[in-house]
């Protein structure tokens, strides 16, 4: 092939490329008015638990599920909309996350997080192996299995090998006096039918994506998951979260099934310390930079003061 | 015409300057200028939670710098279409990324090409849903 019909088809992929990510980012049916009704339920209860409660009750109670009553969430799955947008319908990482309303100090920083990015100023703990946690959880990017049995859920994200364990076998949580903050909290769940409704306390305080939000130890959430006839899995979300949040965020989550046809597609280990030229250190103005690379010659190191 | 269309390529790459990490930030590379570089495949680093895609490129000196580009993990590099395999030491490569701002020789995969079949590699790709 000739060097100018390489860089000639080159040039037309890069650009159907470019075209591809625009169209990705776009394809959803509209659900304006289902997340409308839905951020509206949230609005009637002043806590998570109540939520939960009144779901519960709405259910009368809940039906266990049986082996035979279990419904099959099987496959390898990823982010349906939103790829590191905490709200898959809000506006793009990189843009104040509109569709949350935070308290003044939760807003500010916010802002700040977001002003700083745009002048090239961000750093994310997960660069030095702090686990993504919940509800960053719900819009990390990558692959995704969900397993169901009578008694629990299980819920798994590629990255950082983080899994959810949804408790649906009647246990309440963790005593009050013995919780403490952990990466995934705490969570609960029962059935109404095929859906799956859960509750999650006891979390740990960090940011729903870089620029996207902060929650605190308190935040608490409802889910309830449903998986609709072309198999995507839908979670719709609120979380409540009084010290950063004026009202309930409530967001609709989806996961696809992906075609596997010669079955490639499987979960690996995803050790956060798993290539040398990963380790991405914070600098002393709060940006990222890259520490040594394995294939830079020291005397090419030319801005290794900036670290 | 071989200028012509390396702006045409510029430009259309620049559109793709979204970084999708997961792991850490994109804020130390260029957020929409790209490079292109022709070398020689040094080693393929197909790890997560990125990949890196090594490469020896010559200088008009002769001076052989080793040069880096990030890409995705295993998994979303599989739904692109690229396989460790794709990558073989010795193998020659075009390749167009967003250098780091600080001028260390390294880069975000954005596109390559294989020089000895023509085959276009866009670890992007990996993230549409199919």
């Amino acid at each position: 092939m000739s060097a100018s019909k390489l860089i000639k088809r080159f040039a037309l992929a890069a650009i159907a490329g470019s075209f591809l990510v625009v169209a990705v980012a776009s394809a959803d049916e509209d659900t304006s008015a289902e997340r409308q009704k839905m951020k509206e339920l949230g609005l009637k209860y002043d806590s998570a638990w109540a939520l939960y409660q009144a779901l519960k009750e709405q259910a009368h109670g809940g039906t266990p599920l049986t082996w035979q009553t279990v419904p099959n969430w099987s496959g390898v799955r990823t982010r349906a909309k939103g790829i590191t947008e905490y709200d898959p319908d809000g506006p793009p990482q990189g843009e104040f996350p509109s569709t949350a309303k935070f308290t003044p100090e939760y807003y500010a920083k916010t802002l700040k997080a977001v002003e700083d990015r745009k002048n090239g100023i961000e750093y994310d703990p997960l660069s030095q192996c702090i686990p993504p946690g919940y509800p960053r959880w719900l819009d990390m990017p990558f692959l995704r299995e969900f397993i169901v049995i009578p008694e629990m859920t299980t819920m798994i994200a590629e990255a950082f090998n983080s899994v959810r364990f949804i408790y649906t076998d009647g246990r309440g949580h963790i005593p009050e006096e013995d919780r403490y903050p952990t990466e995934n909290g705490d969570s609960i769940g029962f059935w109404d039918g095929q859906k799956l409704i859960t509750h999650t306390n006891q979390l740990m305080a960090h940011m729903y994506e870089r620029a996207q939000g902060f929650y605190t130890e308190q935040a608490e959430s409802v889910e309830i998951w449903e998986q609709m006839n072309d198999g995507t899995l839908v979670a719709h979300v609120w979380v409540y979260d009084p010290p950063a949040l004026l009202e309930p965020w409530y967001t609709r989550q989806g996961y696809a099934r992906l075609s596997n046809p010669d079955l490639s597609l499987r979960i690996r280990h995803w050790a956060c310390k798993g290539n040398p030229n990963n380790d991405v250190i914070e600098t002393k103005e709060g940006g990222s930079q890259f520490n040594n690379f394995d294939f830079e010659k020291a005397d090419d190191d030319a801005n290794k003061d900036e670290r | 015409m071989r200028k012509f269309l390396l702006i045409v390529l510029s430009a259309g790459l620049s559109l793709v300057s979204v970084s999708i990490m997961a792991h850490h930030s994109g804020s130390m590379f260029e957020e929409t200028k790209t490079i292109t570089l022709t070398g020689v495949i040094k080693e393929f680093q197909y790890t997560n939670p990125h990949s890196w895609l090594i490469i020896d490129v010559t200088g008009e000196d002769g001076k052989v710098t080793a040069w880096g580009f990030e890409a995705e993990g295993p998994s979303t590099l599989l739904r692109a279409g690229i396989k460790k395999s794709d990558f073989k030491p010795g193998t020659r490569i075009t390749i167009t990324g967003r250098p780091m701002r600080n001028g260390r020789p390294a880069g975000y995969w954005v596109s390559a090409v294989r020089e000895e079949d023509g085959k276009i590699f866009t670890p992007s790709a990996g993230f549409e849903v199919k």
